[in-house]
C-alpha cells in the first residue's frame, strides 16, 4: 500500500510531461489519453486526475481542442493536439526527466538499491 | 450530467470568470464522453467538490501570489485581486517576512498583515496553517466577516442625521498638516462611504475558504475605517473649518490597520486554542490509556 502511495506522489509530478508525450504526433479525445496512459500500470490515471491537467494544459496554452462530431450519433468530442509551446514544453520535459532518473538511477545504485 | 456540472461550477468561484467558463466547458464536453462510455460521472470523477478541487489546483497560477501582474515604470500594477484568492492572500501572509506586497488593485504596495502580525509577535510564522484554520469556530468567522459591516454602517448611520444640516459644499481634500485645502459638493461624501460600504457587503460572502472570508474581511475592515475617518473629517470641517480635521485620514488609516489585525488574529487565535486544546486532550487521553 505504501509503495503504491509513493507511486502515485511521483506519479502526479510527471502525468503532465506523460500526457503531452501521449499527444506528441497525434491527437486523442480524454478516454483515449486515459487509455493510452493506462497501457503502462505505473502512469494508470483516473478522469478525474487527468480532466483538470488537460485543463491546466489547455490553459497554458501548451494544447490546443477542437470539436469533433462522435461517429456513433453521441455528443460531439472536444480532441486535443500539442501546441508549438506544447512540443517546447515536451522537449524540455523530456530532458529535465531524462537529467533526473539519471542522477537518481545513479544514486539508488550507490546505494544497492537498484540493480 | 446538469447536476454534476453545477455543484461543480459552485466551487470553483475562487477562479477568474475566464477560467471558469474554460473549466465548465471541458468538464461538460469529457461528461458527454463519460456517458458515452457508459460510465458514471460521479464513481469516474469522484464528488463534485474533490473534482472542483484538483480544477483549482491545476488551474492556479504557477506565478508567485507574491509578485505583481504587471509593472509600470518600476512600480507593481494589480488587476487581479478582486478575483484571486491566491493574490488576496498576499496581505495575509505570516510565512513570509516581507512587510510591504504589491497591492491588490492598482498600482503600488500595500502590508501584509500576516508578516506584521509576526513582528508584534502576535502569532508565529507558522500558526496559522489549515489545520489551525479548520479549527476556527464559524461564529468568529462570522463575527470577523460582520466588523468591517458595522464601521460602514455606522458611518452611513451618521452621514444620514448630519446630511440637512450640512453645507452644499464640504472638505474633500486637506494639506499635509490636516487643514482643508479643496471643497467638493456634499454628494462625493457618498463616494467616500462607498469606498467602506461596497467592500463590507462584498465581505460577507459565505462560498470561500475560511482563509479568504478572513483576509477578505480585513481588507474590507481597513477601507470601512479609512472611508469612515474621510467622512468623519468631512462632517468636522463643515462645523470648524479651520480645524485639523484632516489629520483624522491618516490616523483613520492607522486604526484601520489595528483592527484589520485584530478581525484576523483573533478568530485565528480562537482556532489555535481549539487545535491546542485538542492536543492537549489527546495527551490526555494517551496517559489515561497508558
Amino acid at each position: 500500500m505504501a509503495a503504491r502511495d509513493r507511486t502515485a506522489q511521483l506519479r502526479k509530478g510527471v502525468l503532465e510531461l506523460a500526457i503531452l508525450a501521449v499527444l506528441d504526433g497525434d491527437e486523442y479525445y480524454s478516454i483515449e489519453i486515459i487509455e493510452q496512459l493506462g497501457a503502462q500500470p505505473a502512469l494508470t490515471a483516473t478522469p478525474g486526475t487527468v480532466y483538470p491537467l488537460l485543463a491546466r494544459l489547455d490553459k497554458a496554452d501548451k494544447v490546443t481542442t477542437r470539436w469533433v462530431e462522435a461517429g456513433s450519433g453521441g455528443p460531439p468530442r472536444k480532441y486535443y493536439s500539442l501546441t508549438d509551446e506544447g512540443r517546447a514544453a515536451l522537449q524540455e520535459g523530456a530532458a529535465a526527466w531524462e537529467a533526473l532518473s539519471g542522477a537518481m538511477g545513479e544514486l539508488l545504485r550507490k546505494g544497492g538499491h537498484l540493480s | 450530467m446538469k447536476s454534476y456540472l453545477r455543484a461543480v461550477g459552485a466551487h470553483l468561484g475562487s477562479l477568474s470568470r475566464t477560467d471558469r467558463l474554460l473549466a465548465l466547458e471541458g468538464l461538460e464536453a469529457q461528461l458527454g464522453e463519460l456517458l458515452e462510455a457508459g460510465l458514471d460521472p460521479r464513481e469516474a470523477l469522484g464528488a463534485p467538490e474533490d473534482y472542483a478541487g484538483e480544477l483549482l489546483d491545476a488551474l492556479a497560477s504557477d506565478a508567485p501570489a507574491d509578485e505583481p501582474h504587471l509593472r509600470v515604470l518600476g512600480l507593481p500594477l494589480e488587476t487581479r485581486g478582486p478575483v484571486s484568492a491566491k493574490v488576496r492572500s498576499r496581505t495575509w501572509n505570516p510565512e513570509s517576512p516581507r512587510l510591504v506586497v504589491p497591492r491588490l488593485l492598482g498600482v503600488g504596495w500595500t502590508l501584509n498583515l500576516g508578516a506584521l502580525a509576526v513582528r508584534l509577535r502576535l502569532i508565529r510564522p507558522d500558526d496559522a496553517t489549515n489545520e489551525v484554520l479548520d479549527q476556527i469556530p464559524e461564529r468568529s468567522v462570522r463575527t470577523a466577516q460582520l466588523a468591517p459591516l458595522l464601521v460602514a454602517g455606522a458611518t452611513a448611520g451618521a452621514l444620514a442625521l448630519m446630511w440637512k444640516k450640512m453645507p452644499d459644499r464640504v472638505a474633500s481634500g486637506f494639506d499635509a498638516f490636516g487643514r482643508q485645502n479643496r471643497t467638493s459638493s456634499k454628494i462625493s461624501m457618498l463616494g467616500s462611504l462607498m469606498l467602506g460600504v461596497a467592500p463590507a457587503i462584498w465581505a460577507l460572502r459565505r462560498q470561500a475558504s475560511t482563509e479568504d472570508r478572513l483576509v477578505s474581511a480585513a481588507s474590507a475592515t481597513t477601507l470601512a475605517t479609512v472611508s469612515a475617518s474621510a467622512v468623519a473629517a468631512s462632517l468636522l470641517s463643515a462645523r470648524g473649518p479651520r480645524g485639523r480635521w484632516g489629520l483624522l485620514v491618516p490616523a483613520g488609516a492607522l486604526l484601520g490597520i489595528a483592527a484589520s489585525l485584530g478581525v484576523i488574529v483573533l478568530p485565528l487565535r480562537a482556532g489555535l486554542r481549539h487545535a491546542w486544546r485538542n492536543v492537549a486532550a489527546s495527551r490526555e487521553h494517551t496517559g489515561h490509556e497508558r
